[in-house]
């Protein structure tokens, strides 16, 4: 976390200096690669599964459906769900609820492949307080939103925070990991550069407990820079055949209103 | 080692040298010997040829420390002195008896309207070293650079084989190797973070410095530990004839400089330090948030040395430099060297020379968090002791032997968090890691014919990794498969490597040579770095049981012309180079307060090949010089990019820098420089993809693309006036980036603001046309 503090006040001194402007590059259409992204969670009866493909880099729309898909998720206890596909590469189940503790296996077949993953749902942890801070960053007051939560020790723990302001459809903010403050009360601060808060603001926060995996999977996305010397894609729990993730998580919402 | 044994230890290798190299020609011979010096201010001078006039393929050069010793048949001689810069020295000596004789060199300052001969200028030729770029720091003083910070680093990535590691930056690449793997030597000290503020200075104030060699192939036996190259600065010493002062005002930093004699003359000092500014500015922000804020720079070195007798000097040299960032009392970030070296040089007889080195070097950096209840300190340190005993046998005109044994102790503190009782965060410590590195050298420059002239050697290097600690092993996967506690002492691990290096020449006719080199090189110490830019929190790690040692072999071969009574300088060479044991990660390494960080690792092979062209004109009103590198690197790793060879990310196909300084006047010199490359390779996106409403990019090749090119001209001038016989004073003025070229620094791809189903490419330039101004002094 030290490195990306650090990184940014490089980035903010360099800016001082530098220029920015939009350019034109010649990107080659590689070989096209499938994408499948699976939840199951805790907190309401319908599950969903997306299936895609990756586009061009200069396609107007980066969501490319695919159809046809069978789908379904065994859990440990002996259940097997059917996905049924709704619209175009969104397949959802309406007739389970995700439980803690519980091994999930997601089956993905596709013309005569299939695609496996296994996802265990974490216990869940509940954030018992939520607020308004203000922090001064580079000397601009930014009002940020804190939640207070108690991390079980012992035991990893990785978070997903995703929120919604005034009923937008939820967004993920960050993911986090407990590896410098496992066990302890912890404040966690929710900010968004791209967006800012003002005082009335509704401000729902969804925060779920992932899998390592999941965890592995956005935390790739979020620390991937332009200081970074070699991105590449997300670790796949799919392997080598399709990109994504399966995150069985235990899902918890807590509301404030923006001071 | 104690004094009393390495007494004992000087007297019997006299003994076994002299029997060795008595008496084997017929004639009997006699040894002048002794230091050559600048007539101004007493500063020995290294690399100064001495050669007879009736014969100039006899001769030899002073070594590291200004001393010399030419073994010659009795009679009268008429050596011939000279050194760049200065006026070349005749010397009449008669010899019946083993002679000790000190010469002073008059520097050629005003030499621009004299015509100087200078016949022994054909070093290049000459010299069977192949792959060593000397820089001379007088040479360098009208290059124009950033900001108007003379740096000797920048100078350097403008020579063949050397590439700058981006916009401004002081980081550089040589021969296809990564940053890690060049050694940067500071008076025999390692120095492992060589830049301040990410990059952008690097830590050798030039004030400070007198000589600065750089070796991208065939070594010397007496250098090992890093792959790639051995840059080898060595402070100034200090005026030995008057006190003096100098110093310069620039826009961002100043320095100041102060040297003199010591004990009426048999010794001198030097101590010069050097300050940024950039926050004084930020004091007079109104912005409370922005004055609060602390960034800056500072350097100090210091030297002293003293004449015990004809037969000792004593050294003793130090640096200290440190950047500190800070935000109010929230947030602290400092990080810096520190070196001390003291040495002894000892002249054991005419012919051989010893020099005793007890070195200590220290890189660490702290970073302090205190905001609400987030409160902790992170620290981590790189440390050690390095003792060397080197020895220098004249044995003749035609044969020079260099041995000696060299312990190095390196311990490494990983980033540790000491979190305060309050903080929400927990303390987290890491076992440091000790490594012991015991090598041995013998190397020999020998001139069997007049025309063939070989340095041979071969270096040994033990390594022992030590414990206490606990230590794992890894399966394929990076999953833990054992772990066992060492006690204090017990040896981890153990590796033993043999270095053989080779350079030759052959000397066509009087200018024109050809050279081959090999060399093998072992690494012990890797910097891992995932970021573009090496950054002081970079984690470091040795050789381990899982980290096996890098390793490169590297053949070269050169053709080397002289034109024009030597005012010009043609050199063309050529390498191959592979490498082993190379490092990367895995994907989404977590390579920060990691116990398990050798796990991310991923080890793989290198090759790199290229060839280095240099045209140099040396003399007169115009100087300068052109380079041209055409340059592959390449490495191939298992579990990256399929297997398959990828360029790595240094690896630059074209490279072309130009030169020139112009004595205007008396009083004005104008320089320019101009760079032009193609892009390094990158990892851009070749696709995207939508998961859960968010854009991500589809990656299929690693570092399958280039940047754009980049290219540069950069304006430089200088006014110089003698207020007094005594006070000099200069201006500098510069302009970096004149015709203001947006060189891409980062190329990044975002959504579109306004439509986000449209993602473009946009691109970062660092600088745009930057001037500068600096005022120096000199009394």
């Amino acid at each position: 976390m030290h490195r990306y503090r650090i990184i940014s006040i490089v980035l903010f001194l360099s800016l001082s200096w530098s220029c920015e402007d939009v350019i034109d590059i010649n990107l080659n259409d590689a070989h096209t690669q499938l994408v499948i992204v699976g939840e199951v969670n805790n907190r309401t009866n319908r599950q969903q599964v997306t299936i895609s493909r990756t586009v061009a880099f200069d396609r107007d729309r980066p969501f490319d459906p695919v159809s046809g898909a069978d789908v379904h998720v065994s859990s440990g206890s002996g259940g097997v769900f059917h996905f049924i596909e709704q619209t175009p590469g969104i397949y959802i189940a309406n007739n389970f609820r995700g439980r803690e503790n519980e091994r999930y296996e997601l089956r993905v077949q596709l013309g005569g492949e299939v695609f496996t993953a296994v996802s265990t749902m974490p216990t869940l942890v509940v954030a018992d307080s939520i607020g308004t801070a203000l922090r001064n960053i580079f000397g601009e007051e930014e009002k940020l939103i804190t939640l207070k939560f108690q991390d079980p020790p012992y035991i990893p723990n990785y978070y997903r925070y995703l929120w919604s302001v005034n009923g937008t459809p939820f967004e993920m903010v960050h993911v986090a990991q407990d590896k410098f403050n496992d066990g302890r009360y912890v404040s966690e601060d929710l900010i968004d550069f791209d967006l800012k808060l003002v005082a009335g603001d509704l401000v729902t926060v969804q925060m779920q407990c992932i899998d390592k995996a999941t965890f592995d999977f956005w935390n790739a996305v979020q620390t991937t820079n332009p200081g970074t010397a070699a991105p590449a894609n997300p670790p796949s729990v799919f392997g080598e055949g399709a990109l994504g993730y399966f995150s069985a998580c235990a899902v918890s919402e807590i509301s404030t209103v923006v001071q | 080692m104690s004094v009393e044994l390495l007494g004992k230890l000087h007297f019997f290798l006299s003994v076994v040298l002299i029997g060795l190299s008595s008496s084997t020609w017929g004639q009997p011979t006699y040894t002048i010997s002794g230091y050559i010096r600048d007539a101004h201010t007493g500063e020995t001078l290294v690399g100064t040829s001495l050669r007879l006039k009736a014969e100039p393929a006899i001769g030899t050069h002073t070594n590291h420390y200004g001393f010399y010793s030419l073994t010659l048949v009795g009679g009268p001689h008429v050596l011939v002195v000279s050194h760049v810069g200065y006026e070349s020295h005749e010397t009449t000596v008669s010899l019946s008896e083993d002679k000790r004789v000190d010469i002073d060199l008059s520097s050629g300052e005003l030499l621009d309207e004299v015509v100087v001969s200078q016949p022994a200028i054909n070093e290049q030729v000459r010299s069977p070293q192949m792959g060593v770029a000397r820089v001379d720091v007088n040479e360098i003083k009208h290059v124009p650079v950033l900001m108007g910070e003379k740096d000797v680093l920048k100078t350097i990535q403008l020579l063949p084989g050397v590439l700058a590691g981006g916009e401004g930056s002081s980081n550089f690449f040589v021969r296809g190797g990564a940053g890690d793997q060049n050694l940067i030597l500071l008076d025999e000290a390692m120095v492992y973070n060589a830049s301040h503020l990410f990059g952008f200075f690097s830590t050798f104030n030039s004030d400070a410095v007198k000589d600065v060699n750089l070796y991208k192939g065939g070594m010397p036996a007496q250098y090992g530990g890093r792959l790639a190259s051995v840059l080898d600065i060595s402070m100034l010493d200090g005026n030995k004839r008057r006190v003096g002062m100098e110093g310069g005002i620039g826009l961002i930093a100043s320095r100041l400089k102060m040297d003199g004699p010591i004990a009426g003359g048999r010794g001198s000092f030097m101590l010069s330090g050097r300050r940024t500014y950039a926050d004084l500015f930020l004091k007079f922000a109104d912005d409370e948030s922005i004055n609060n804020s602390r960034l800056y720079f500072y350097d100090l070195n210091a030297k002293a040395n003293y004449r015990i007798n004809d037969r000792n000097t004593l050294f003793i040299s130090g640096y200290f430099g440190r950047d500190v960032m800070g935000y109010a009392s929230l947030f602290g970030f400092g990080w810096g060297n520190a070196t001390a070296t003291l040495r002894w040089n000892h002249v054991l007889n005419s012919r051989l020379f010893s020099n005793t080195s007890f070195i200590y070097s220290n890189f660490n950096y702290h970073v302090n968090i205190d905001n609400n209840d987030l409160n902790f300190a992170i620290a981590s340190r790189i440390l050690n002791y390095n003792v060397k005993q080197d020895f220098q046998f004249f044995q003749s005109d035609r044969s020079t032997w260099r041995f000696g044994v060299n312990l190095l102790r390196q311990e490494i503190s990983p980033a540790n968090i000491d979190a305060g009782a309050n903080s929400s965060v927990n303390s987290l410590r890491l076992d440091s890691r000790k490594g012991m590195e015991l090598a041995g050298y013998l190397s020999h420059e020998w001139k069997p014919t007049d025309r063939l002239s070989v340095v041979y050697g071969l270096r040994a290097n033990n390594f022992l990794l030590l414990g206490p600690g606990m230590f794992y092993g890894y399966d394929a996967d990076g999953d833990v498969l054992d772990g066992r506690r060492y006690e204090r002492g017990d040896v981890v691990q153990y590796y033993f490597n043999l270095e053989p290096r080779l350079s030759m020449s052959y000397q066509l006719h009087r200018n024109n040579s050809v050279k081959l080199s090999y060399n093998r090189n072992v690494q012990h110490l890797h910097q891992l770095t995932n970021s573009t830019s090496s950054l002081p929190t970079d984690a470091w790690v040795m050789s381990s049981n899982n980290i096996k040692p890098q390793m490169a072999d590297q053949a070269a071969i050169g053709y080397y012309q002289n034109f024009s009574d030597d005012r010009y300088e043609f050199s063309v060479e050529s390498y191959y180079k592979r490498m082993q044991n190379q490092i990367d990660y895995r994907n989404t390494a977590d390579l920060q307060a990691n116990e398990h960080i050798e796990a991310e690792l991923l080890y793989g092979i290198g090759r790199a090949y290229g060839a280095e062209l240099l045209l140099k004109k040396r003399e007169g009103q115009l100087n300068g010089w052109l380079s041209y590198t055409l340059s592959r690197s390449e490495r191939r790793f298992d579990d990256i990019n399929q297997g398959n060879w990828f360029a790595a990310r240094q690896d630059r196909t074209h490279d072309v820098s130009a030169v020139a300084m112009y004595q205007l006047s008396p009083a004005w010199n104008i320089s320019a420089t101009f760079v032009y490359s193609t892009g390094n390779a990158v990892t851009f996106p070749s696709g995207k993809y939508s998961v859960d409403g968010r854009t991500l990019w589809y990656y299929t090749e690693r570092n399958g693309y280039r940047m754009p090119d980049y290219h540069r001209l950069d304006l430089g001038a200088t006014w110089e006036s003698n207020v007094s016989k005594r006070f000099k004073s200069s201006w500098t003025f510069g302009i970096y980036n004149a015709y203001n070229r947006k060189n891409a620094y980062i190329i990044d791809f975002r959504e579109n603001e306004h439509n986000p189903n449209i993602t473009e490419a946009y691109r970062i330039a660092l600088f745009g046309i930057i001037p500068s101004v600096t005022w120096n002094f000199k009394f």
